[in-house]
């Protein structure tokens, strides 16, 4: 009887406490600007418009032979990797010895709206290949792509067979474009005409890919907000609320005759899946990708559903090659405490046995 | 649903806002999937391209009448200057790697570069306690998945 009163009181106290502190700290909420997002120190290697190359300097005295070259995705921003300190990927594996260069995507100015798939596949990535091969002096190379970025990976790698890339690790990468859900449906050809949207946008805004992204999940923005007061007491949680918030605001926009190319060849024809993708005269064949692979997937990604997902390792010709399907979503998969318990542990042992 | 806490006021709400969530979300989604919906959202995208087109003609009017620099032609000056430094930075680096030890590196960091004879730790074995990530909360904010 006693244990029970004892019980009520402390819970009593501890949403009296709840309650205090979501006053005080809502107020701390409204008058702070937001944490400081990716703050690994690194070095800027080379920018070219909208590409830019990055060398995240290391961070222990002795790392592997092989540098790691993450490719971003053009919608997206490189800091969700690199969120905070004890919350970043990228600080993680350079604690864990790996040498880590970036490329990340500066907004496409208004005469890059003419870029296609091929200036970032047969151009910018494998310049930044050459550009970390220079800088750390190594013939080889590793490759991470995220979400489409794995999806330029891939490309590259079809179309450079015998290149200097010993391995790739993809995240989240769609290839079959039948399963990309919601997304097929808004822009399908009966009805979406993206030529008219190109040629009057230039480069496709960031709120329109916002709203593309927003509408996956409507409910989303207000929940959020609720779950946000209802935590507000919790530092770390709105902490990282706010990061997240952040990133997912903060969308890039695309480059127009990319948007025009990606719209009709692969996700009304879907011509990548098919083996009938051509970039700069050649013909794209995933089976040509020999190479050690690894793509993890997240079970309840509703940007790049699994049916989207799956047919890369089954269509690349590598003996060496494994799909991980681990518990998240499409951002948590990468950032989070999911993350941090799933995917980057798994990330670094099979990297590390691979980049010696 | 998760075990009620002890005299928590807001649990039944927070459980309501959650389910409510949920179901928002499934009942969009297969309206969204209708080409209904598809068709209506790309007359959206028209009218709201067409009028972004009409307001920015307008505003152009508006600026030449009173001899002001527009949108574009911050982002023509702007552009010209980001290529400028696209060049010096290039520079920068080529000048980097033609002569190393010259004090334009200021950016690279400082010391010896670390070996790259890392080998990775036998099956099994524990990783440095520096490289141990903190975990932040499970749920992410706006994060637009679980």
């Amino acid at each position: 009887m006693n244990a029970d009163r004892q019980s009520i009181a402390d819970s009593v106290r501890t949403q009296l406490e709840r309650t205090l502190q979501r006053s005080l700290k809502g107020l701390d909420y409204l008058s702070s600007p937001g944490p400081s997002l990716g703050v690994t120190p690194r070095d800027l290697i080379q920018r070219r418009g909208t590409m830019a190359l990055y060398h995240y300097r290391p961070m222990v005295d002795e790392i592997y032979r092989v540098p790691l070259l993450v490719v971003m995705a053009l919608t997206n921003r490189g800091y969700i990797l690199d969120l905070a300190p004890g919350q970043s990927l990228i600080e993680f594996l350079l604690k864990r010895g790996h040498d880590i260069y970036m490329v990340d995507w500066n907004p496409p100015r208004s005469d890059e709206k003419r870029l296609r798939i091929e200036d970032y596949v047969l151009d910018f990535i494998p310049d930044c290949v050459r550009q970390v091969q220079q800088h750390s002096g190594q013939e080889d190379v590793n490759l991470v792509g995220y979400c489409m970025g794995g999806l330029l990976t891939s490309l590259y790698m079809a179309l450079h067979v015998g290149g200097p890339v010993r391995n790739m690790a993809v995240f989240t990468t769609p290839i079959d474009f039948t399963g990309m859900g919601l997304f097929r449906n808004w822009t399908d050809k009966s009805h979406f005409d993206v030529d008219r949207l190109v040629d009057n946008v230039g480069n496709v805004p960031r709120e329109f890919i916002y709203s593309g992204f927003d509408m996956l999940r409507p409910a989303d923005r207000y929940t959020g907000q609720i779950q946000l007061w209802d935590n507000m007491w919790n530092s770390d949680y709105v902490k990282s609320f706010r990061m997240l918030e952040r990133w997912t605001n903060d969308i890039l926009p695309l480059p127009g005759e990319y948007f025009r190319q990606f719209t009709k060849e692969l996700m009304w024809e879907n011509k990548l899946c098919k083996g009938e993708l051509m970039l700069g005269g050649r013909r794209v064949d995933l089976r040509d990708i020999n190479v050690p692979i690894l793509h993890a997937i997240a079970e309840h990604d509703h940007i790049i559903p699994y049916q989207a997902s799956k047919a890369l390792v089954e269509l690349v010709g590598a003996q060496d090659k494994a799909e991980l399907v681990l518990k998240g979503g499409h951002v948590s998969l990468v950032a989070g405490g999911n993350a941090i318990k799933r995917l980057w542990p798994a990330l670094d042992a099979w990297l590390g046995v691979r980049a010696t | 649903m998760a075990e009620q806490p002890l005299l928590d006021p807001f649990w039944f709400w927070r459980n309501l806002v959650e389910q409510m969530g949920k179901s928002v979300n499934q009942n969009a989604k297969e309206n969204m999937q209708s080409e209904e919906f598809g068709r209506a959202l790309a007359h959206v995208t028209d009218a709201s391209v067409a009028g972004r087109n009409m307001t920015r003609a307008l505003m152009k009017k508006y600026f030449e009448a009173f001899d002001l620099p527009s949108r574009s032609d911050m982002l023509a000056l702007d552009e010209r200057l980001q290529a400028i430094e696209d060049q010096l930075i290039n520079l920068t680096a080529t000048l980097n790697r033609l002569n190393p030890d010259a004090p334009v590196r200021a950016a690279q960091p400082t010391g010896t570069a670390p070996a790259r004879t890392r080998k990775p730790p036998a099956a099994g074995g524990s990783p440095p306690s520096s490289a141990a990530p903190t975990a932040p909360p499970s749920s992410g904010g706006t994060e637009p998945d679980k």
